[in-house]
């Protein structure tokens, strides 16, 4: 299992970073995509989504995201 | 005397691994791969496998069983038993493969644990090691290439480079450190052992003292690249050569004794630096080491980027010594063999690893090069590179490593060539792709660095990459800056094709790429790359 951060621009221009744990990079994107549906109402659409890192999971184990 | 480890008194404010290291030294895995050789792959308890590290050793993608091994390189020095001591090891067991890394270590793919105990007696029979070239230590002492023959070094630091790899070789003193470590010394003036990159380092300087003008060091601390990257900082400190020891251990204990071990993404010694300061920094040396004179005069005056392809006269007269491209550092046991006789036909035996992933023959009486440069390997393995393949640097990528997004080695490696055909130029341009952010391959330090990410398109999942520009060491050293954008692999010919023809266009004559990134600012290059973008989405 690793933990992914995705990069997530949408078509308004704003953006967004989501983490994810998946077993490999097709299903991080696969759950990132499922994340946002859940999260916004009205939904956003998505223009560009990227994986720019990966981490192996473990206990204690993240990502900074500066705001 | 033996250390305490004071940080175990509060085992709550330490990570897992610090927990493990506590409870197993990470030396003491050696002894334990001997018996999991007998024992199978099978039978690994995964916090052991997490300490294989110490003995230099990682498993490779996808977790099946193989093993990649780093060897130590103290400085690059290699003799020629040595070499064909690693070709053998790559020949009958690692497929063939040998890649020299950006600390001039040696890494072998493919390796299997029943394999390594022949691996070590093989090793150790040439006087080599992977112990601790990876893992929470002192890793391979990076250095000069050229110690001991370069006409730009103040002294040779041969003698340094090895009474500081034996110092920290299997020192249980230093093998449960917060983190990586890695020093570098070197006595160019072209600083051509990377110091601002690295946790400690020792660089060439001139002092008077008692009426005398004496050769040394000066120290500089805190440095690394990874996802954070720092530049180190500079000591207000002049060290004899005779006290590089006595001062590397005091740093590397204040980094045992004070670094940090809660948290493992902040514990390498940069965040201690970055905390403290150098003030306070060296107050704390100065306590272990005693009084040091005060920083004298600089005497690096460049950078050389650890580049040596060509023939060039050795300081000795009479000796030349031969800088040869390794193409992204990557080579068969059968070259490295053929390398090894060469270097005993030509000269006497003396092989150096570089920084950037290429090889130098040394001590070549001048009469002998020109038969040197017919020989057949000279052909892929050249002095004479063209262009962009001579600077292009790769990490290893997805074919090995798990943190990997993207393939880069092979793909460096064909980006260079292809640019080769499509661009002349008089400068150079170093181009480093890494596969993520950790910068293995030292993206920040490029002229034109290339990290890898992948991105979601209606076509399915697609490598990509990142640009950024303008990366240097030595004088006004500076990390590279991203371009905004991201680029699919598919497109990154075109894109750097337009990028640096509008390089070659505006540039002055005489200028080099820093020198343009530094005229023009980055914003210029945003507007070209904009540019190129656009046109390759209207294609579309
Ligand atoms: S930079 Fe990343 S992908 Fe490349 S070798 Fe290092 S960890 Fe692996």
């Amino acid at each position: 299992m690793f933990l992914y951060r995705v990069e997530v621009t949408y078509t308004d221009r704003s953006r967004a970073e989501v983490i994810v744990l998946q077993e490999s990079e097709e299903k991080a994107f696969k759950s990132a995509g499922g994340q946002i549906e859940h999260h916004y109402l009205p939904p956003k659409k998505v223009q560009e989504m990227v994986i720019v890192e990966k981490k192996p999971a473990a206990a204690g184990r993240g990502f900074v995201i500066d705001l | 005397m033996p250390y305490q480890a004071t940080w175990a008194k509060t085992p709550e404010k330490l990570n897992k691994t610090e927990l493990l290291k506590l409870e197993k030294d990470g030396l003491d895995i050696i002894e334990d791969i001997y018996r999991y050789a007998k024992t199978g792959y099978e039978s690994i308890p995964e916090d052991d496998k997490s300490l294989f590290k110490w003995a230099g050793i990682y498993e490779q993608r996808p977790k099946d069983g193989h093993f990649m091994m780093r060897v130590r390189i103290p400085s690059g020095r290699l003799n020629s038993d040595q070499a064909r001591a690693l070709a053998g090891i790559a020949r009958d067991y690692g497929r063939d493969l040998v890649d020299i890394t950006t600390r001039q270590a040696v890494q072998f793919h493919w390796l299997r644990v029943e394999q390594f105990p022949d691996i070590f007696d093989r090793l150790a029979k040439v006087d080599l090691s992977s112990f601790e070239a990876c893992g929470d230590c002192p890793r391979t002492i990076v250095g000069n290439p050229l110690a001991g023959i370069d006409p730009h070094e103040l002294f040779d630091t041969t003698p340094y480079v090895k009474q500081l790899s034996d110092t920290f070789l299997l020192n249980r003193d230093f093998s449960n450190l917060p983190r990586k470590y890695k020093i570098s010394i070197s006595a160019s003036i072209y600083n051509s052992a990377h110091a601002e990159i690295n946790d400690l380092a020792f660089t060439p300087a001139v002092k008077v003292i008692d009426g005398q003008e004496v050769a040394g060091f000066h120290v500089w601390v805190g440095g690394g690249l990874s996802a954070k990257p720092y530049l180190a900082k500079q000591l207000d400190i002049f060290v004899v050569p005779e006290r590089v020891v006595d001062v590397a251990v005091a740093v590397t204990s204040i980094f045992r004794d004070y670094g940090y071990r809660e948290k493992r993404h902040n514990a390498r010694l940069k965040y201690l630096v970055a905390d403290w300061g150098p003030e306070k920094f060296q107050e704390k040396l100065v306590e272990l080491t005693g009084e040091l004179p005060s920083r004298g005069e600089d005497k690096i005056i460049g950078w050389n980027a650890g580049y040596f392809t060509g023939v060039h006269q050795q300081k000795q007269p009479g000796l030349s010594y031969v800088g040869l491209c390794v193409p992204v550092g990557r080579l068969s046991g059968t070259e490295l063999e053929e390398l090894a006789r060469l270097a005993d036909v030509y000269g006497d035996g003396s092989l150096r690893t570089c920084n950037t992933q290429n090889i130098v023959i040394a001590n070549i009486p001048n009469e002998k090069v020109e038969a040197l440069l017919q020989e057949k390997l000279l052909e892929r393995i050249t002095p004479y590179p063209k262009h962009f393949t001579a600077f292009a640097v790769s990490c290893t990528g997805t074919e090995f490593c798990n943190l990997a997004l993207v393939e880069t080695k092979e793909r460096m490696r064909w980006l260079a060539e292809y640019l080769d055909q499509e661009i002349e130029l008089d400068e150079p341009i170093r181009l480093h792709m890494v596969g993520c952010p950790n910068s293995c391959g030292q993206r920040q330090i490029a002229d034109i660095g290339l990290q890898g990410s992948l991105v979601k398109t209606g076509d399915g999942m697609k490598e990509a990459f990142d640009i950024y520009i303008g990366g240097t060491l030595g004088p006004n050293a500076r990390f590279n800056e991203k371009l905004s954008g991201r680029i699919l692999a598919d497109d990154l010919p075109r894109v750097l094709v337009a990028l640096i023809g509008f390089f070659k266009e505006t540039k002055e004559r005489g200028e080099s790429f820093l020198q343009f990134v530094q005229r023009v600012g980055t914003a210029a290059f945003q507007e070209q790359l904009d540019a190129v973008l656009a046109q390759l989405a209207d294609a579309r």
